[in-house]
C-alpha cells in the first residue's frame, strides 16, 4: 500500500503511470468481489449445514432414506437455492453500498449471469452423465461441488485469491472424507466446513477485507 | 517509490501537481475508473485505498477546491452516505495529466 503521504511526497513519472494501472485495476476487481467475503461465509454455513442435515437423515431417518436414497440430491438443491438468494442479496446490499452507478450494475449482471452459469452447469451436468435418477442421483453432490468449487476457484484466479483458496478447502473437505470414510463423511465434511468458517472468519477479522 | 523532495524535472512537461500526489492520485484513478455518471462510496474508497478518514477528507477537500470532485451527503433512513464523483473538469485534467505523463516517460526514456 501506498503511504498516506503529504504534498511533499514526490512521484516520478514511471510511478505515476504504474500507480494509475493498479488503482484502477483494483478498483474494477473491487467492483467484481464486492461483499464476496460475506457470501463466503454464508456459504461455508449453507454448506456446512447440507452436509450435516445428509448426514443426520441418513443416520437418524433411516427410513426415510432407504425409500428415498436420492434425496441427497433435491436437499442440495434446496440448500443451493438459499445460498443463492442469500449471495444475491448480500451482492446487491454491498454494492449499493458502494456506488449508485451503471457500473456497479453492470459487474453486478456479470458476476449473477456468471454463477448462473456455474449454478446452471451443475445443474445440467449430472443431467447429461445420467444421474438423475434414483440408483444413481445420490453421486450428484460429487458432481455439484466440483463444478460450484471449480467456480470459485476460476473467480478467485481472476479477482480475488482468497476466494480460489475458498474453492479449494470446499472441495477438499467434501472429497478427502467421501473417498475415505462411509456413512459419516457428510459428517466430517460437515465439520471441515466450520473449520473453514473459522478460518475465513480470523482472516478476515485480521485483514479486514470484507 | 515515493520520495520527498521537489517533482523530477521533465523538460517542458509539467504533471498538475494536484494530482500528481500518491494518494490524490490514487483517489482520481479510482474515481475515472467508472463511469461519468457513476459517484463512489466515501466507505469504499477509505477502505480500498487503505486511507484514515483524516486522511482521505484532507485529499478530498484539495481535489475539491480544485473541482476535480463533488462531494454529495444523503441519508437513508438514518444512515448517512457521502458520495464522491469526479467532475468533467476533474475528468479532463485527469486525462490531461495522464497525456503528460507518457510523454515524461518519454523524455525520461530518451535522457
Amino acid at each position: 500500500m501506498m503511504p498516506d503521504s503529504d504534498d511533499s511526497a514526490v512521484l516520478s513519472a514511471e510511478d505515476g503511470r504504474q500507480t494509475v494501472q493498479a488503482t484502477i485495476h483494483d478498483a474494477r476487481g473491487a467492483m467484481y468481489t464486492v461483499g464476496s467475503t460475506a457470501i463466503l461465509l454464508m456459504w461455508a454455513g449453507i454448506i456446512s449445514a447440507a452436509y450435516l442435515a445428509q448426514y443426520a437423515i441418513s443416520t437418524f431417518a433411516v427410513d426415510f432414506a432407504d425409500r428415498w436414497p436420492w434425496f441427497p440430491g433435491p436437499l442440495w438443491i434446496g440448500f443451493s437455492a438459499v445460498g443463492m438468494a442469500g449471495s444475491m442479496t448480500i451482492g446487491y446490499r454491498a454494492g449499493r453500498a458502494m456506488s449508485t452507478g451503471t457500473a456497479m450494475q453492470s459487474a453486478g449482471i456479470r458476476v449473477f449471469l456468471y454463477w448462473m452459469a456455474v449454478v446452471t452447469a451443475a445443474g445440467l451436468l449430472p443431467g447429461a452423465a445420467g444421474l438423475w435418477n434414483e440408483t444413481r442421483a445420490e453421486t450428484i453432490p460429487y458432481v455439484l461441488v466440483g463444478v460450484i468449487a471449480l467456480g470459485y476457484v476460476l473467480f478467485g484466479i481472476l479477482h480475488k485469491p482468497v476466494i480460489a483458496v475458498f474453492g479449494l478447502g470446499y472441495a477438499v473437505s467434501f472429497y478427502v472424507p467421501h473417498y475415505i470414510f462411509d456413512d459419516i463423511a457428510p459428517a466430517i465434511s460437515g465439520i471441515a466446513m466450520l473449520g473453514l468458517l473459522a478460518a475465513t472468519f480470523v482472516w478476515v477479522r485480521r485483514t479486514g477485507e470484507w | 517509490m515515493v520520495n520527498s523532495g521537489e517533482v523530477p524535472d521533465y523538460g517542458a512537461i509539467v504533471l498538475n501537481e494536484t494530482i500528481h500526489q500518491p494518494t490524490r492520485l490514487r483517489i482520481m484513478s479510482s474515481l475515472v475508473s467508472v463511469d461519468v455518471t457513476d459517484p463512489l462510496a466515501y466507505g469504499f474508497l477509505q477502505s480500498h485505498l487503505g486511507l484514515t478518514p483524516g486522511n482521505l477528507t484532507t485529499h478530498l477537500r484539495k481535489l475539491e477546491d480544485a473541482g476535480y470532485v463533488a462531494i454529495t451527503k444523503e441519508f437513508h433512513g438514518v444512515k448517512p452516505r457521502t458520495w464522491v464523483q469526479a467532475t468533467a473538469a476533474g475528468r479532463h485534467a485527469f486525462a490531461e495529466y495522464l497525456t503528460n505523463l507518457e510523454r515524461a516517460l518519454g523524455v525520461g526514456r530518451r535522457s
